[in-house]
């Protein structure tokens, strides 16, 4: 076991840090014991620690000695004398060195005539934290010291020609010349547990030498991620990884099946879950991932080719995101505490383009006259809209032309929006601390963090999620053979509040804007839903709720609790066996708590309407209320609880440093049980938690003659029971390497993964995922700037299982009753189908890393070709076989892609530095076969498609040939003739626009330092891909029921008279339930459909580090102060600025969306440390 | 070598006994094993819905409205494709590619459902063996009922010359989505009907917890339809009247009226217009029920009457008398369903908005009895049975007393389509049947915007062609020309 000189005297030093009043004189009575323990015993008494600074003799050698109350300083010579060995007291702390040695050598020094100096210095570490205890040797002669509490250091008679080493346990070590005052030295971190590399890789599983790793990686550090104060883990690594995308636009066609919206490498599955597996401290994570706190994460490993899935088994054929969190360091406690303050302002309205009330009054005017009912046949139970009850006054002959216009001018003029600043904080304030205490020896570390968020909102007084986060982490070396981790992580979130009016919807849209919640006499306003005042007025009457409906007012009329529990519990031990062999045993344990508790309140508006629709009344006026009168209660109540156990041999041999070996083997068991809960009460009562049962038999029926506005009402079941699922795995899995003279590196891994999974063929589950890897450092070539170049390739193959689908049918007890007769009924969930294959995706990876001039470039270059066969998928079958849809394997994809990291360090001077960053990814998807049953013109325009040859999310459009006299729009098919309708089209007539999906992601990150002012920025770009833009709607519909809110100013541009057709921008004329027939030729115009690529700046940081002078004299060891702006600038390539990350449009259905534009972010970040 | 033994330990305690630990049964799922699995699958309330309506769009009762009709929903441009493919009588496939048949997909998804149960309820784990036989049957019903129909609108009407070699349906009996199939002959497919119908019916109870459960009575109800339609008439009269024994109750309708302003409930009780006119779980008259699919439209407010069908009303219709199946079921003139009122002179709009049930009912029995008895000679009974009917439907009617057969059977022929003009497909059927029966054959048209559309009804296009999703699958079916 190698443990360095430097860690033994910083350890022991470090582990008596703070001890004070102890006596001079020393008792011991030991027989052969190591010189350790006798430092050890020697620190217990007097408080003193030692440095050994002696390189020949091992402080393990075993000495006798025996002193009774003796001083210190005859103690040592006892010990020391017989081994040859001299002292130095400094302070406290006892240096020891070889005593021959030194006078041999200082004596051969002081012949020499260079001019003798006192060297003054100070040593932080990269957070400016002064350094206790590092070691500084004056090269080539046994002169040296350690640094004092402060970091300071000094050494006299040190010759001007000399070098000093600078040695400090989990530091790299630093050679620099001598000069009188070195003034501020930063020694640069090294990942302590593994020194004797330079950069390791963290799989999870074990801890690789880049030096060694041929698959495609990348990594992200603390250090990469300071100065970024984003709260949330994955807005802080957006852009730092190759490779890895995050997904912002939630309609995306990327972002299905994908509920963490990242994505790595493309999509290499269609229906299958696409969203890669995370991994925590080298365990699955099964926990909401904001559990993990930011501040806490020491790296972030993206594994991205088909090594990752022979580690990880079959959940990771999307990529494996490895996260290491920090774990305590040997040496002093350190406590860092840091304070984000965030502030957003509201989102802009400019952006979502609406109609200002007189506008949306004269639109909806317009529609009026072109579609309206009569005058007689309005409904005095159903609730109109204001502006077209004046218009139908006026239809009727009610009031007078000037009346009308009088009237609709109140509502020209009223605008809500321009009213919210009562409701409204016109800046969200976000806030985060963080707490962190970290330290240990070298038997002990431990690192703790403390974590406190609390958001705001835009609603004045609406509870929001406050969050508490914790960390303890523990790691102890009980004997050399036996070390233990012990680490707990948990987030406590709740929130409790009302919601029942949510004035932040109210102010992005909701009802029409000359709806104001106040009246202009500053009472309370009155909104109407579906029943107008006069049906108020009926039920009222009848004795029955009143649906009186006041915004303000109700508020109060819905409660929410929400609370979530996260805990993690994980355990590793390391048995080391014999040389090279070491075992280790984890376990982790997870539990989610998550509930939720809404509360509709007796006059909660949901709640009165199902009564009063529910209720019938009798021939004889007896009122029967089918629905109970009283608030209604709606919990749910989920727990996810999992455990993995693993066991694991490690194996490593070094013969010569010639051959290397690294292996590793292990199985592992793991268990994820999802319980839920989910209740629905009627006539509840908050206070008595009582309620009223309900009549289960009316769920689904319709009752009739009823008081609803259509005279029957049907109760849909709200309560969907209990849910309880486990899956179990058992996995086996090997990786190994070889390594030769440190050049080329081989390696292989393999794993098996077996489960419960319902109905899986077992044959199935023997079927082992592997991969092979090579990896060659090139021989150095005759050009000056490489310094050193490498290439390596991958080959694998992933696979994903069937899961709900096998050899046997399974049934599923419906959760309603069989309507017809009210009994239990059971449906056949999916059918017997033995002949399911895997989904099996074959990963060839070749990457390339150079340095260049001095390491001060790294470049590395990975080219990929994902290949997916046996896409399982919902697939058409015979439906004369009794199913249209079945889980085949049905379907081929391809990714193909480069990835180019570019790392310059620019400039490195003393007090100014630029480092800047590349990250650049292409990834081209290609649908190589696919079973697709519908191949009319529509399913390939009305969603993004995809199809055999062309990639996944791509959009399709109609050849618009502007209007015709008429306003009515027209197609042009491939032969150039024009055509009223899409029935006249066939898919040749469409145009094939490109995917929805960007296939290129950059990142140019920068980074400048002067003196302790840093200032970094990221740009990220996306592109290459279509969007379908904005455009105005296509007007056909019933006025009153439909144009009732502010719609996109576009709208109003529409064909009026004939002439107008000349305008190419106009959209058609109003035609009365148009079909989608021609409604969808404008819709689908591909005059439509524009670039969506992006340029975003992400974020803009500015850091200040007070420098170590100011601070040093105080108990603070660093103060930083960090800006920083989010969304600060944007740069579009469509004509209509539509922020691709917010738009709303794949779909020709629904009608398009501009979205909310996210408001600038402005956080400022406090971090000290002591 | 302690160190090594605890390394042992807990390797092997991780390895060991895999297949227990993975040998779980899921909570929420079930493999069917005991009788009750079984017993959930049958009461599985998707496999009430089994008839679509747009075979009839094929028939001579209806009629689409103007391309864009004043009841918008029965605008013919508003019509889906199939509607208009069928309406039209265009040749080749009624259905786009890739689409939803909800005739042939939910009747083979049913019989998916049906095989399951009849091939593994004898052998499941509890219950007497009687209640499994008794399960058995009911599925075998439920199997039979959807053959019945499919190869009645896929194929050639069971024509005793010929059908052991006219193309019927795919037959699928085994719960298998890797095997091949056959599309045998119409007799084939009869000769299933049959023997599935003769497994069940001793095993079949007498009593009905619901109207949905298959009994002695459906039994029989069954027997006779299949009878009828295969030109037996002495066994269709035996059997229907077996049922009618069991249940002949029938509703008068002179009891009801119509409200205006309202859709469903538009026909109720002239004593309490809040009750309305029974549905398929209350329907008296309902000897087994079974509902419309839901996919392709409702048969309310979609198509109007044909000029023959409303002729047909007319006709044998004593002088003061009022049918009330013509007046409460359809719109004449004009329709309230809601504040406006929708105009549409001299057409009559079929907009009952009751849930009628489409498997089999008492006055289909009667029918049955009727057509049945005459045609074997016993004119008197058949009047007995056709007045019965008339009687329950007509206000103020006269009894019909003709002595001539041919007279008799034109009559209960019309009263059929009078009585089931929009049931399931049973126009079409009749179409084809008589074609084969009386050698039947006449002129369908179907008029739109001035032009008409017209077909023979012995014409091939009555038959409904494979699906094209069928087709795209299975591209070697032997198919009808069309």
């Amino acid at each position: 076991m190698r443990i360095s000189l430097t860690t033994i005297m910083m350890s022991c030093y470090l582990l008596h840090v703070g001890a004070k009043n102890y006596g001079q004189n020393i008792s011991i009575h030991e027989k052969s014991v190591s010189l350790r323990t006798v430092f050890s015993k020697i620190n217990k008494q007097t408080g003193y620690s030692y440095l050994w600074a002696a390189k020949t003799i091992d402080p393990d050698t075993k000495v006798n000695l025996t002193v009774s109350k003796e001083p210190l300083g005859s103690t040592l010579e006892k010990l020391l004398d017989d081994l040859n060995l001299d002292f130095e007291i400094k302070g406290k702390i006892i240096v020891i060195r070889e005593k021959s040695n030194q006078t041999q050598l200082s004596s051969a020094q002081q012949l020499m005539s260079y001019q003798q100096m006192t060297v003054k210095g100070f040593i932080v570490d990269y957070t400016n934290r002064p350094l206790q205890g590092a070691t500084i040797r004056v090269k080539g002669i046994p002169k040296g010291t350690v640094t004092d509490q402060n970091g300071h250091f000094e050494i006299n008679g040190v010759s001007s020609n000399s070098f000093l080493d600078i040695t400090m346990v989990g530091f790299a070590p630093l050679t620099i010349a001598a000069k009188s005052d070195l003034g501020t030295i930063s020694l640069r971190a090294l990942d302590e547990q593994l020194q004797e590399v330079n950069i390791t890789v963290n799989t999870g599983y074990q801890k690789i030498s880049k030096e060694r790793a041929a698959g495609s990686i990348a990594q992200v550090t603390a250090k990469d991620m300071e100065g970024r104060l984003q709260p949330n883990l994955l807005d802080r690594i957006d852009g730092l990884l190759p490779g890895l995308n995050l997904v912002r636009n939630t309609s995306s066609p990327q972002n299905s099946k994908n509920n963490l919206a990242i994505e790595v490498r493309g999509r290499s599955t269609i229906n299958a879950q696409a969203a890669p597996l995370i991994v925590v401290d080298g365990m699955p994570f099964e926990g909401d991932l904001t559990a993990i706190n930011p501040n806490d994460i020491a790296s972030i490993t993206v594994l991205k080719d088909a090594q990752a899935a022979s580690i990880y088994g079959v959940r990771s054929s999307n990529g494996v995101i490895v996260i290491a969190t920090k774990i305590g360091t040997a040496g002093k406690t350190k406590i860092d505490y840091s304070n984000t303050l965030s502030f957003r302002g509201l989102p802009s309205r400019s952006y979502l383009n609406q109609m200002s009330s007189a506008e949306l009054v004269n639109f909806q005017k317009e529609m009026f006259n072109y579609r309206s009912g009569d005058y007689a046949a309005i409904d005095p139970r159903k609730s109109m809209n204001d502006v077209y009850r004046i218009l139908y006054d006026r239809k009727g002959g009610v009031i007078s032309e000037e009346e009308m216009e009088k009237r609709l001018d109140v509502y020209r003029n009223r605008d809500r929006f321009t009213q919210m600043d009562k409701f409204l904080n016109t800046t969200r304030f976000d806030q985060q601390h963080n707490l962190a205490v970290s330290g240990g020896s070298d038997r002990y570390t431990y690192h703790y963090s403390l974590n406190y968020t609390q958001p705001g909102d835009y609603n004045k007084g609406r509870a929001t999620n406050k969050e508490l986060g914790f960390s303890l982490k523990n790691n102890f070396k009980f004997t050399d053979w036996f070390s233990l981790r012990a680490n707990v992580l948990g987030k406590n979130q709740n929130r409790e509040g009302d919601i029942g009016f949510n004035f932040y919807d109210n102010y992005i849209g909701g009802k029409a804007s000359y709806y104001l919640l106040e009246n202009e006499d500053g009472s309370p306003a009155q909104w109407y839903n579906s029943k107008s005042q006069f049906e108020i007025d009926r039920l009222n009457a009848l004795g029955l709720e009143d649906e009186t409906y006041i915004p303000l007012k109700h508020v109060a009329a819905i409660h929410e609790k929400f609370y979530n529990k996260y805990l993690n519990l994980n355990f590793a031990a390391n048995f080391k066996i014999i040389k090279g062999l070491d075992f280790d045993l984890s376990y982790q344990s997870e539990r989610t708590e998550g509930y939720n508790g809404t509360l509709n309140r007796k006059n909660a508006q949901s709640v009165v309407g199902m009564i009063n629709d529910a209720t019938q009344i009798g021939k004889d006026g007896l009122i029967k209320r089918n629905v109970p009168q009283g608030g209604q209660f709606a919990e749910q109540r989920n727990d996810v609880n999992s455990y993995t156990l693993r066991g694991q041999f490690n194996y490593q041999h070094n013969s010569q440093d010639k051959h290397e070996i690294v292996a590793i083997a292990g199985a592992e068991r793991r268990q994820i049980n999802n319980r839920y809960t989910n209740i629905y009460k009627y006539g509840y009562d908050e206070n008595s938690l009582v309620y009223k049962g309900i009549n289960e038999e009316l769920f689904g029926i319709q009752i009739q003659n009823t008081q609803a506005l259509f005279n029957s009402y049907s109760i849909l079941k709200k309560e969907t029971g209990f849910k309880d699922l486990v899956d179990r795995f058992i996995s086996f899995y090997a990786n190994g390497s070889y390594t030769y003279d440190r050049k080329l590196t081989l390696s292989g891994s393999i794993r098996m993964d077996q489960s419960n999974l319902f109905g899986t063929n077992i044959k199935n589950q023997y079927k082992p995922l592997w991969s092979i890897g090579a990896l060659y450092h090139l021989p150095k070539i005759n050009w000056e700037p490489l310094d050193r170049w490498s290439i390596r390739a991958t080959y694998g193959v992933n696979g994903n299982v069937p899961k709900d689908n096998g050899p046997y049918l399974i049934s599923r007890v419906n959760n309603n009753l069989n309507y017809f007769n009210g009994e239990m009924q059971a449906y056949i969930d999916s059918p017997p189908n033995p002949l399911l294959r895997w989904e099996r995706t074959k990963v060839f990876n070749v990457g390339f890393d150079f340095s260049l001039f001095r390491d001060r470039l790294l470049t590395t270059v990975d080219i990929y070709n994902k290949k997916t066969s046996d896409l399982l998928g919902n697939t058409p079958l015979d439906p004369t076989l009794g199913w249209d849809m079945v889980l085949l394997n049905y379907g081929d994809m391809q990714n193909r892609g480069i990835e180019l990291g570019l790392n310059g360090k620019v400039i490195q001077r003393e007090n100014f530095s630029w480092n800047s960053t590349i990250n650049f990814s292409y990834n081209k998807n290609k649908i190589t076969n696919l079973y697709v049953e519908q191949n009319t013109p529509y399913y390939y325009y009305y969603a993004p498609q995809n199809r055999v040859g062309i990639p996944m999310g791509s959009l399709y459009s109609i050849d618009y040939a502007g209007l015709n006299d008429k306003g009515r729009p027209l197609a042009r098919k491939a032969d150039g003739s024009l055509v009223e309708t899409t029935q006249k089209l066939t898919v040749d007539d469409l145009i094939y626009e490109g995917t929805a999906i960007p296939p290129y992601n950059v990142s140019f990150r920068n980074g400048f330092r002067y003196k302790d002012l840093t200032l970094s920025f990221m740009f990220i770009f996306n592109g290459g891909h279509v969007m379908r833009g904005v455009h105005p709607e296509f007007l056909s519909k019933y006025a009153e029921l439909n144009y009732n809110s502010n719609f996109d100013k576009l709208w109003l541009n529409y064909w009026k008279n004939p002439g107008d057709e000349n305008n190419p921008d106009i959209a058609p004329a109003f035609i009365t339930a148009a079909s989608g027939n021609i409604s969808d030729i404008f819709n689908a115009a591909h005059k439509f459909v524009q670039k969506a690529d992006y340029i975003k700046l992400r974020d803009i940081s500015l850091s200040y580090n007070l420098p170590a002078q100011w601070i040093a004299p105080t108990k603070l060891s660093y103060v930083r102060l960090t800006a920083q702006v989010l969304n600060a600038w944007r740069w579009v390539a469509n004509k209509d600025n539509l922020d691709p990350e917010v738009w709303v449009g794949y779909s020709t259905v629904t009608s398009p969306n501009r979205g909310i534009q996210a408001p600038a972010i402005y956080n400022l970040g406090v971090s000290v440390g002591f | 070598m302690r160190k090594i033994y605890i390394g042992l330990l807990f390797g092997l305690l991780t390895l060991n006994s895999c297949n227990k630990y993975l040998d779980i049964k899921p909570k929420g799922f079930t493999i069917p094993e005991n009788l009750n699995d079984y017993k959930l699958l049958l009461n599985d309330q998707s496999l009430v819905r089994a008839s679509a309506v747009y075979p009839n769009y094929l028939a001579d009762n209806l009629q689409s409205g103007d391309p864009q009709d004043v009841q918008s929903a029965a605008s013919y441009d508003y019509y889906d494709y199939v509607k208009k493919q069928l309406y039209s009588f265009a040749h080749g496939a009624i259905f786009e590619d890739g689409q939803y048949d909800p005739y042939w997909e939910s009747a083979y998804s049913h019989i998916f459902t049906y095989n399951v149960v009849i091939n593994n309820v004898l052998t499941a784990t509890e219950g007497t063996d009687a209640e499994k036989k008794r399960i058995w049957a009911e599925a075998k019903v439920g199997r039979a009922f959807e053959y019945l129909s499919l190869v009645n609108i896929y194929a050639a009407h069971y024509n005793p010359a010929s059908a052991t070699k006219d193309l019927g349906v795919p037959l699928v009996l085994k719960e298998d989505i890797n095997q091949k199939y056959e599309r045998v002959s119409v007799q084939a497919i009869y000769d299933q009907v049959l023997s599935d119908l003769n497994d069940a019916l001793p095993n079949l109870s007498t009593v009905q917890s619901n109207r949905f459960q298959a009994v002695r009575s459906v039994g029989f109800s069954f027997l006779s339809r299949v009878y009828l339609y295969q030109g037996k008439y002495k066994e269709a009269l035996e059997n229907a009247k077996r049922a009618l024994d069991l249940n002949k109750t029938l509703i008068d309708y002179s009891l009801y009226t119509n409200k205006d302003k309202t859709t469903w409930g538009r026909v109720c009780l002239k004593t309490d217009n809040s009750v309305q006119f029974p549905d398929s779980r209350t329907n008296m008259e309902a000897v087994w029920s079974r509902l419309g699919t839901s996919s392709l439209g409702s048969p309310n407010a979609e198509f109007y009457a044909s000029k023959e069908l409303i002729e047909t009303y007319a006709k044998d219709l004593p002088a003061g008398a009022t049918d009330k199946r013509y007046q409460l079921f359809f719109c004449r003139d004009q329709a309230s369903f809601g504040p406006n009122l929708v105009k549409f002179p001299g057409r009559v709009l079929f907009a009952p908005y009751v849930e009628f049930s489409t498997g089999f009912n008492t006055p289909e029995l009667f029918l049955i009895a009727a057509e049945a008895a005459v045609r074997t000679g016993n004119t008197t009974e058949a009047l007995n049975y056709l007045n019965t009917l008339r009687n329950s439907r007509i206000e103020n009617n006269k009894s019909i007393t003709s002595a001539d057969p041919k007279i008799v059977l034109q009559t209960v022929i019309d009263e059929r389509r009078r009585e089931m003009p929009f049931m399931a497909s049973d126009r079409l059927i009749d179409l084809k049947r008589l074609a084969i029966a009386d050698n039947f054959k006449k002129s369908i048209q179907h008029p739109l915007a001035g032009k008409v559309f017209e077909m023979e009804s012995t014409d091939l296009r009555l038959i409904l062609p494979v699906p094209p999703k069928v087709l795209s699958l299975n591209p070697g079916i032997p198919q009808y020309e069309r």
